[in-house]
């Protein structure tokens, strides 16, 4: 005598839930947590450091930004075109990452444009952004689903944006302040 | 997990051997005592791998998302308020890791049926063919949205409205979802309407 077969319920039941992971990973995650351990936990020095850092960054580069414009006069056809802002993305989405090129290309044509001093400093503020960005990145490698994390992630990628955009925009020749 | 959320559906095989939240070694772990976090380790991993495994379809990344979900866990755990189980609190855990490293990778990693299957044949054993190998074929040939709902509701408890909320669809697109990987694993397995 044949049994029913089993319905689709049923077999989904039998199923196992519980696969036993390989040892290694107990071990990988023991080297993880081990080291520091939780209090010592590097990231969110790093992530506090990080965000002081680059907010005093685009604070100082907004204010060199606010200074009056020095005379000079550097237009050309490549230097003319509207800058637009950049809203922000996932930065895996191509949208985001081609409208990042195109901003961050011309930031540095009108960046080329101000005084070196001036040039100088947003250079060293870019990389303090930078430097606060690889640090959120480095810190996403451990805890990759840490929404705290991810928002600050996207608050240094938002500031890098906006000083691309203020740059940009202030340094604009058709607008009289191509030199800061 | 709401088990309770399971309603019409049978219960499941193991779930006599779901580990027991362990009051104890979530309070000393939450003190930073490594020991009780193996021992909860130890009580949840096969259920964390299991499911990171139906998810990605690929037994390297769910070892890879295993470990970051504990080590998420782990430095989460000072912030754990114990309003919701342990156990609960952890799943969660491992299909947001699950689902940050799709979208870091850009989307779905495809993976052959035929590949998932080798997967879990090399983890769980070999199995009877007509058995558990085919439905885990099955379910991992099915297409991504409605493997993810059934994976979520049907194999591990998740309610529609939990599930909607990890996946970020509606509730009434993960039933719409439950239904069509029901009806495709179905077809696929043979089974007729009495059956299913």
């Amino acid at each position: 005598m044949n049994l029913p077969p089993k319905s689709l319920d049923q077999q989904l039941a039998d199923l196992p839930r519980s696969i036993e992971p390989p040892p290694q990973v107990w071990t990988q995650i023991e080297a993880a947590i081990r080291p520091a351990g939780r209090s010592r936990s590097p990231w969110p020095l790093a992530l506090a450091a990080s965000a002081v850092v680059a907010a005093v960054s685009v604070m100082v580069t907004w204010k060199l930004l606010r200074a009056p414009p020095l005379p000079a006069a550097m237009t050309g056809p490549a230097l003319t075109q509207p800058v637009t802002a950049v809203s922000f993305a996932l930065p895996q989405q191509a949208a985001y990452l081609q409208g990042r090129a195109q901003l961050e290309r011309v930031f540095r044509e009108r960046l080329a444009l101000l005084q070196p001093d001036t040039r100088a400093k947003i250079e060293a503020n870019l990389a303090i952004i930078r430097n606060a960005n690889d640090s959120i990145r480095q810190a996403l490698e451990a805890d990759p689903a840490s929404p705290l994390l991810l928002q600050q992630l996207e608050s240094t990628q938002r500031q890098e944006l906006d000083l691309y955009t203020n740059v940009a925009r202030n340094a604009d020749p058709a607008i009289g302040r191509s030199s800061l | 997990m709401n088990r309770s959320a399971r309603a019409g559906l049978p219960p499941l095989a193991d779930d006599a051997h779901q580990p027991e939240i362990d009051a104890e070694d979530v309070a000393q772990a939450c003190r930073g005592d490594q020991r009780a976090f193996e021992r909860l380790y130890r009580a949840h991993a096969g259920w964390v791998f299991g499911l990171c495994l139906r998810l990605t379809n690929q037994r390297e990344t769910a070892q890879d998302c295993t470990q970051e979900a504990f080590v998420a866990a782990w430095r989460a755990l000072p912030r754990f308020e114990q309003r919701s189980q342990f156990s609960s609190w952890l799943y969660r855990i491992a299909v947001n890791t699950v689902l940050a490293r799709r979208r870091r990778a850009g989307g779905l990693r495809l993976v052959s049926a035929e590949t998932h299957a080798a997967e879990l044949e090399r983890v769980a054993g070999p199995g009877d063919a007509a058995g558990p190998i085919d439905l885990e074929r099955a379910i991992a040939a099915l297409p991504p949205g409605a493997r993810d709902v059934l994976v979520l509701v049907g194999l591990y408890g998740y309610s529609h409205d939990e599930t909607a909320a990890q996946l970020g669809i509606a509730a009434g697109t993960s039933k719409a979802q439950l239904h069509r990987a029901r009806s495709l694993l179905a077809a696929q397995l043979g089974l007729n309407a009495q059956t299913v």
